[in-house]
């Protein structure tokens, strides 16, 4: 049942995900017609659509909705800022998460069929991270990203999930690795390694703050254990 | 290990792809950038509590 609903879950994200791409092309094009960034995007969104349907197959059935909101930038923000805000919060967060999570999964012993798909996704992961990093990195040049520094919580708020919140005893079972699932305190580590040893230092390296995110990671994360069992 | 690999081929190979335009300028200190509109203001001044932003879902 967990296993289901994992990759029933996934299969949400990927479609958020393919429709938050194919847009972000579009705007980003609008105001940076020279950059890279918008091809690499309008292939993730195509890339999302097949592991929409891969992940549909390890849950069993078709799966219906987006796992969040597509829309995710502040209000207040121009387009220009709105559209850096959804790169770092997708690519440069989530994304980079995701790699760091297929990794881990496929150093573990899991079943055939899982371990194919888990291959096929991760190919793909590794350039939808980077074209975050690539977006970030041309806007450097051109505003002032420090902007972004207060909304690090938010974003890392809604990358996480649930994944901080008290959990039933089978949420963490090794057996889950087998069908592709972080147990609970596993994805719980991978998550704040990530944060801690890439995205931080990464958003650093363009003047970035991280002050503010630090702080969020450490009130739930104290000793990376968050809360315990329900 | 694993992460300094992954910090490696991410954030470093996706700066590379972007192109070095922001980089260098950055190091250089030379351009004066353009803020951005909102500078970390809510626009409306007095509901910065609602203006709120949010993640993308992720694995």
């Amino acid at each position: 049942m967990i296993v289901r609903e994992a990759w029933a879950f996934r299969a949400r994200v990927e479609r958020e995900a393919a429709f938050r791409f194919a847009r972000l092309a579009e705007e980003i094009s609008a105001f940076d017609p020279d950059s890279p960034v918008p091809a690499m995007m309008r292939k993730a969104a195509e890339d999302e659509r097949r592991h929409l349907a891969l992940c549909e197959e390890l849950a069993g059935g078709p799966v219906e909705g987006i796992a969040g909101s597509d829309r995710i930038a502040p209000r207040s923000l121009g387009p220009r800022e709105a559209a850096l805000y959804e790169t770092v919060a997708a690519c440069c967060i989530t994304e980079t998460e995701s790699v760091a999570t297929v990794t881990s999964l496929l150093s573990e012993d899991a079943l055939p069929r899982v371990r194919e798909v888990l291959h096929e996704i991760a190919r793909d992961e590794v350039s939808h991270s980077r074209m975050g990093w690539a977006h970030l990195a041309r806007e450097a040049g051109e505003l002032e990203v420090g902007f972004l520094s207060r909304w690090l919580p938010s974003m890392l708020a809604g990358a996480a999930g649930s994944a901080f919140e008290p959990f039933e005893a089978e949420m963490d079972s090794p057996e889950l690795l087998r069908h592709g699932v972080l147990p609970i305190s596993r994805k719980r580590s991978t998550f704040v390694h990530t944060l801690r040893e890439v995205v931080f230092p990464g958003l650093e390296q363009f003047g970035i703050s991280t002050d503010a995110a630090r702080a969020w990671l450490s009130e739930r994360s104290p000793a990376a254990g968050g809360a315990g069992l329900r | 290990m694993l992460f300094k690999k992954l910090f490696k081929l991410l954030v470093v190979g996706g700066a590379i792809l972007g192109g070095a335009t922001g980089c260098a300028a950055k190091a250089a200190g030379a351009e004066k950038k353009a803020a951005a509109p909102d500078a970390g203001t809510a626009a409306d001044g007095g509901a910065a509590s609602k203006d709120t932003g949010g993640g993308a879902s992720g694995w």
